[in-house]
């Protein structure tokens, strides 16, 4: 008989019993997901991004389904820290998974006191700095400047000393191998990406648009290759070269998926918007990924990462030797 | 769940899950509107009110291969328990790629489906007449809630209104008279618990010409002082539920609205579905609530209307 693949995988210090993680925003707190999947199945769990004060965010229409996809402006609704550590962590605790916490701020200050707070918490396995929020005007600064997003994850390695540190990155930037490069410099354990493109709709008929916040953040199918690009550009000219793992989420909706963003150079994946439709996706992408494996030959997941048989491999002709604008 | 108002509220957590039905029937109701049957080999107990969230492509497929992405919510318009299982049906309206592609299920075809969800209706105070009033597509839930207050021996009449005749999601008796603002059982869906209703439409096709929230209105006003009291139920557009809203306030009457807003997942983890509510509690008064799992259901005097 074959034996079956190993399935765990490595995050910095942290060890995943398998690839697959639910993405913020997208599951709750754990509590409200819980009843419709097996969250012991799961690698990890993300919260909600987690802010220092509680958050009405913005008004509705906050969703709004757009061609494979979805825009939202949900402006990082959430009960703020103590709520979220006297009410939601002993509860997440309890799921039987391990607990990433993303965390959410206006400015350097508070992510420091939330991550202070957070990091000795023995319930908190990783803490994710979502630097990306399209939705709310502050969290954009960080996440598209390289020289402020690595002052801000200097800070906070400071203050982290026990859980894991994942930088999530935003797409909406012109280059995504320079703020990749940013947060790892500055002592990132690992990176995630990409959050939301920022996106707009408009109902024509009411010549406004349809959602109170004007843009929103698109997910779904509709972004995943251009996510699957970026995670492969971060792996091949960053983080691969660094050791840093790379968590890659965008669209992903069956193993197929999962499995293509773990060739691109992905150690772990994010399953997010598809949740809404079939909460036993990450499940089934456990499944077809095992397979996948046995199929060919592979012992454990973490042989897929960056197993691309890439056609150009090298750089281009006419690229820089330092391997800059080198394309997959 | 005929013990509906002798129950009080429903228990909490309430059961839910991720179901497979079959389609049982999917018919016209009207120009407008169908109704879909959906057949389950077991479902946990629900009350009116709740919904469902239907994933609106084939769930043998991929997740994803084209149409509508995200569920559509719809209310529970019916539930039947029986030896072979239980029913469930859906009256809906075709909007969009989701509702189109429901129009073309036929008998026997899988749907997936998340549910039962959201907080339902409360029963009324013991001897009161509930007054279901219902618009267009809202009048799912107060079908339902008509018979199952029926079945427990509450008074009930229903109020029902649509933009004009051919769009009002019930099936017609034309074997039974329609005058004006007077009440009928013209309807089976309603008449076969014994619930008459009062019909107005916009342009005056149908019962009495007008908006409902004033046939109400008129309706409460000529009722007697010493008639039993009365607790309003209400489902349809925003503008009426308000105007509904409005009349019990300063009449002091009980009221209870089904809210709708865009939902992603229903479940209560995605934070799109707020509708905002007066908190005393609250710095500055107010607080947003989901319409997924706080709702769809709520007291109209905590509702804040934009
Ligand atoms: C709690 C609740 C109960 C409902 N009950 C019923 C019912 O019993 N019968 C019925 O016909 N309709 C009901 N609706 C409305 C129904 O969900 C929408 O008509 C449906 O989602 C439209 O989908 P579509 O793909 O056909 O249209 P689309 O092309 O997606 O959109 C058409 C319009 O439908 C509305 N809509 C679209 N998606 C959603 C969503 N996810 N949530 C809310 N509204 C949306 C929007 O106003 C949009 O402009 C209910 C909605 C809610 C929130
Ligand atoms: C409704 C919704 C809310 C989200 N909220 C957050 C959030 O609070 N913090 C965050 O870092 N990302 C948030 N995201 C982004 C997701 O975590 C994920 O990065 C993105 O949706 C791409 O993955 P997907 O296409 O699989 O959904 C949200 C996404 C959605 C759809
Ligand atoms: S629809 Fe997602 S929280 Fe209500």
């Amino acid at each position: 008989m074959i034996p079956r693949p190993d399935m765990s995988v490595s995050i910095g210090r942290l060890t995943l019993r398998n690839p697959v993680i639910t993405l913020s925003g997208t599951c709750g707190y754990g509590d409200e997901y819980a009843p419709f999947a097996d969250l012991s199945a799961l690698g990890a769990f993300t919260t909600k991004s987690v802010t220092l004060e509680e958050r009405k965010g913005n008004p509705p229409p906050r969703i709004v389904e757009t061609p494979a996809g979805m825009l939202n402006a949900i402006g990082l609704a959430n009960v703020g820290l103590e709520r979220f550590v006297t009410e939601k962590l002993p509860v997440l605790a309890g799921l039987g998974v391990p607990a990433i916490v993303n965390v959410a701020g206006h400015c350097i200050e508070d992510y420091l006191a939330v991550c202070a707070r957070l990091d000795p918490l023995e319930a908190v396995a990783g803490l994710e700095l979502n630097v990306s929020c399209p939705n709310v005007a502050d969290g954009l600064v960080f996440g598209s400047d390289p020289a402020a997003l690595g002052n801000l994850v200097r800070k906070v390695r400071e203050v982290v000393r026990r859980s894991v540190l994942v930088v999530k990155l935003s797409p909406n930037v012109t280059d995504i191998t320079a703020t990749a490069r940013a947060a790892i410099d500055a002592g990132a354990d690992a990176l995630s990406l990409v959050n939301t493109f920022v996106g707009m709709a408009i109902d024509v008929e009411k010549c406004r648009p349809v959602l109170a916040n004007v843009t929103g953040g698109l997910s779904g199918p509709a972004i995943r290759p251009l996510a699957l690009h970026m995670l492969h550009r971060v792996y091949r000219e960053v983080a691969g070269p660094a050791g840093v793992p790379l968590i890659g989420m965008g669209g992903i909706t069956d193993w197929q998926d999962a499995v293509a963003f773990m060739l691109a150079g992905a150690t772990a994946v994010g399953i997010g918007t598809v949740l809404f439709v079939d909460p036993g996706v990450p499940v089934r992408v456990l499944e077809g990924m095992e397979d996948y494996l046995r199929r060919h030959g592979l012992a454990s997941a973490r042989e897929l990462t960056g197993r691309l048989n890439a056609l150009n491999r090298g750089p281009a002709p006419g690229c820089n030797t330092a391997g800059r604008g080198v394309r997959p | 769940m005929a013990s509906f108002p002798d129950t009080g509220s429903p228990p909490t957590p309430l059961a839910k899950g991720l179901f497979r039905a079959q389609v049982a029937a999917n018919e016209p109701l009207c120009t407008g509107h169908a109704e879909l049957i959906l057949r389950f080999d077991a479902f946990p107990p629900a009350w009116p009110g709740q919904f469902l969230q239907i994933q609106c492509t084939d769930p043998d497929g991929p997740v994803w291969r084209g149409g509508a992405l995200i569920r559509r919510p719809f209310s529970i318009g019916g539930l039947r328990r029986g030896p072979r299982g239980v029913e469930i049906d859906i009256l809906y309206r075709v909007m969009g790629v989701g509702t189109g592609w429901m129009s073309r299920l036929k008998p026997g075809e899988p749907v997936s489906v998340l549910g039962p969800l959201g907080r339902p209706f409360e029963p009324p105070p013991p001897g009161s007449l509930a007054c279901l009033v219902g618009g267009g597509i809202g009048l799912p839930p107060l079908i339902w809630l008509a018979g199952e207050l029926a079945e427990a021996g509450v008074q009930v009449l229903a109020f029902c209104g649509a933009r004009t005749a051919e769009l009002l999601p019930l099936r017609r008796d034309p074997a039974v008279p329609v005058r004006g603002a007077e009440p009928s059982a013209a309807w089976p869906a309603l008449a076969r618990w014994g619930v008459a209703a009062i019909v107005a439409t916009d342009d005056g096709s149908l019962g009495a010409r007008g908006r409902l929230p004033d046939v109400l209105a008129d309706w409460l006003a000529a009722r007697a002082a010493d008639a039993p009291p009365v607790a309003i139920y209400t489902c349809g557009p925003e503008p009426m539920m308000q105007a509904v809203a409005g009349i019990c306030r300063r009449r002091g009457l009980p009221c209870q609205v089904c809210l709708e807003r865009m939902m992603a997942c229903g479940m209560g983890t995605c934070q799109s579905c707020v509708v905002p509510v007066h908190d005393p509690a609250a710095e500055d008064g107010w607080r947003y609530r989901l319409c997924c799992t706080d709702g769809p259901v709520f007291p109209a005097e905590h509702v804040i209307w934009e």
